[in-house]
This record gives structure tokens, sequence and C-alpha cells, in this order.
């Protein structure tokens, strides 16, 4: 309670000699290109095969 | 015209691959000159690093034995004593930058603008927001100087060949002393590093424990690749914090990303949406991963990943 008896001061924003509010404005918004799903392969070999194919290993 | 300042990540001798591809987001921005800046304790390695990379105009360095460790409180007065000439000062949108770059933007007295991920104009940006479930136009004020981070793994690396001239610039500003480098405790590891590698092999919560993680280094190895992990692997204590992939983790955009015993949380794909070909092995085949995922494997990892070792090495 002995909280609610210390003084309240108000300063008015221009003496703090900052510029309140976002300098940066918000356009439009937009949703992300999503990504596709992509084929199934059935055991360890044809996962190494296919990524033989595209070239990664 | 444009004068881009960017800020030179860098181990005190490599450059970190990141900067080329913040050059490439800064040569998007219409009739950009694009200088580097490099604070180091030993620049001259660094700087001729720098100096290779294509549309690079010119190459700044501070050499102080205060800037042999990246502290952030040391670095930003520095770099906003030289930055008075400069409409656009961009850094890497990696741990280092994410530090670094809001530091300066409070000292010039702007916003930042963070992650770029594509140049409409020369204060005109989309970025990701909301996890990457939408992207945002931001037009920053053109009458102030732009702080932004560039969101690496938006862009392509720009290439080599230049040999742009290399200048020292004197910054002789006071440093603060509160913030000093004490040591640094990291996982050494003679791996790619994850934010960079081509190659990533991730492993998930399904991997049960920290000995059987064991299988991701496996074969991260046998394919010369970088590790990642699932938050859920790392809250779980089977791998260290550094290695996590996602919205808290790191974002990173590599050729290939295997992921391993990893449902796919939305948190987590946010991280991997810009690799090149995502594979995903996971024992559910309802796990959203395998949404986006360009190859799927539904079975058991523990089966599997030991084949793909041996197949693979």
């Amino acid at each position: 309670m002995k909280a609610k008896k210390k003084p309240l001061d108000e300063l008015p924003l221009a003496d703090l000699g900052v510029e309140a509010g976002p300098q940066v404005k918000e356009l439009s918004y937009a949703q992300p290109e999503g990504r596709q799903r992509g084929v199934m392969v059935d055991d360890a070999a044809a996962l190494v095969a296919a990524l033989k194919d595209k070239g990664l290993v | 015209m444009a004068k881009v300042l960017i800020i030179a990540e860098h181990d005190g001798s490599v450059l970190n691959p990141s900067i080329a591809k913040c050059v490439t987001c800064a040569a998007a921005i219409d009739n950009a000159e694009i200088e580097v800046l490099v604070l180091a304790a030993s620049t001259a390695e660094i700087a001729a690093q720098a100096a290779e990379i294509s549309s690079v105009s010119r190459v700044l360095t501070i050499e102080r034995a205060e800037n042999a460790n990246p502290v952030t409180a040391i670095l930003a007065p520095q770099i906003a004593a030289v930055a008075g000439d400069y409409s656009h000062i961009l850094g890497p949108s990696t741990t280092y930058g994410k530090d670094l770059m809001p530091h300066v933007a409070a000292l010039l007295g702007v916003n930042q603008v963070s992650d770029i991920m594509s140049v409409e104009g020369s204060h005109t940006f989309r970025r990701p927001v909301y996890a990457g479930n939408a992207v945002v136009s931001v037009a920053a004020p053109e009458d102030s100087q732009l702080v932004a981070t560039v969101r690496v793994a938006s862009w392509q690396a720009a290439s080599g060949g230049n040999s742009a001239p290399v200048e020292a610039v004197d910054a002789t500003v006071e440093l603060p002393s509160h913030t000093r480098y004490i040591g640094l405790e990291s996982a050494a590891s003679d791996r790619p590093d994850l934010q960079t590698a081509a190659k990533v092999v991730a492993g998930g919560r399904a991997l049960g424990s920290e000995e059987q993680f064991e299988l991701i280094y496996k074969l991260a190895d046998a394919l010369g690749a970088g590790v990642g992990a699932s938050r859920a692997a790392v809250d779980a204590g089977y791998c260290p914090n550094e290695l996590q992939v996602g919205q808290t983790g790191k974002i990173i955009a590599p050729d290939l990303y295997i992921a391993i015993g990893i449902s796919g949380a939305i948190q987590h794909l946010t991280g991997i949406k810009d690799a090149g070909t995502i594979v995903a092995i996971n024992k559910d085949e309802e796990a959203p991963i395998f949404e986006v995922a360009d190859i799927g494997l539904v079975g058991d990892l523990f089966s599997i990943v030991p084949k793909l070792t041996s197949a693979l090495s």
C-alpha cells in the first residue's frame, strides 16, 4: 500500500527531446511463397538414388 | 545515390560468408555505392577477403586492440562515429548482426529495419513477420539514415574477383569500459558452420537420447554437412543450444536439408523454408514436415539412418 503514496510526476513528452511514434511505416502484408509437397520414397536406397539424381550427394 | 556501409562479420581472420550476401542485398538498392567496414585487432587478412567481393567499391578498416573480440558495446560507438556519410548501414541477420545493429541504430537515433528479404526501393523493403507466416512491406523515412539487418537466407552470395581499395579510417572515439570480454565457451567442432553450411543434417526429439543423437553426427560427417536440431531435441538435452534451427534458433538456407525425426512444427519450418532441397525422415506419415519436404521417407530412423550413412560414406 505504501507504493500508492509515492508522488506521481507527469512529464510532457516534448521536454524529453525524443520523437514519439514509429518511424518505419508498414505498407502492406502478403502471404509468403509456400513450398510444395514433394515425392515420397520407399527406403534408404531409393532416397540415396533420388539425392544422386539431383546431384546433391 | 545511396551510400551503403556493410559491417563485416568475421572470426578474427576469416570473413563470414554472410557478408557477400549482404553485398548482394546492398547492390539491389538503386545506384548503391557499397563499402565494407572491418573492425578487428588485425584487419589486413579480413579486409583483403572483403575487397574481393564484386560491387564493393572500398573497404574501410578500424584496427584497434579492443576490437579483438566482437563486443557490441565496443564496436557500436566506432561504427556510429564513421557512419555519418552513409545513407544505409547494413549488417547480416546473424547472431553477430542481431546483437550489434540495434546498438548502432540506437546510437544514430533511428529505428532499425530487421531481416530484409527483398529491396523494393531505396527505403522500402520486404521482411518476414509472425515467424515467417506473413511478409510485410515497410518504408523507412527517406530523410534519415537507415540501419538494417539482411536476412542472409534470402540472398545469394555476390561473386568474387574484385580488388577494391582498402583504407584505414580513424575512429578515435572513447570506448566504454562497462562491458569487457572475459572468454568464449563453445562446443569446438570441425564440422561446417550451421549457418553457412551447404548441407545440413538435423535431428529431432525422436532420436531419444544424447547417445543416439550420434547417428546425426555420423550421417553429417559422411556428407560433410553441418549439424542442426529441432528445439525439442535441444530442450531434451540431446545436443547443444547452438544447433537449434527455427524461429528462436538459426534461420538457414542450405542446398540440402535432411530432417530426421523432426515433426516440423511451424517454428521449425520457418528456419528452413529457403533451403534448396528438404528431405524428411519420420515414422509418422502425417507429420507436417512432409508438407514442405521435397523428398519424404516414412520409416524408423534407427534402421534408415545407418543405411544412409553407409551408402553415402
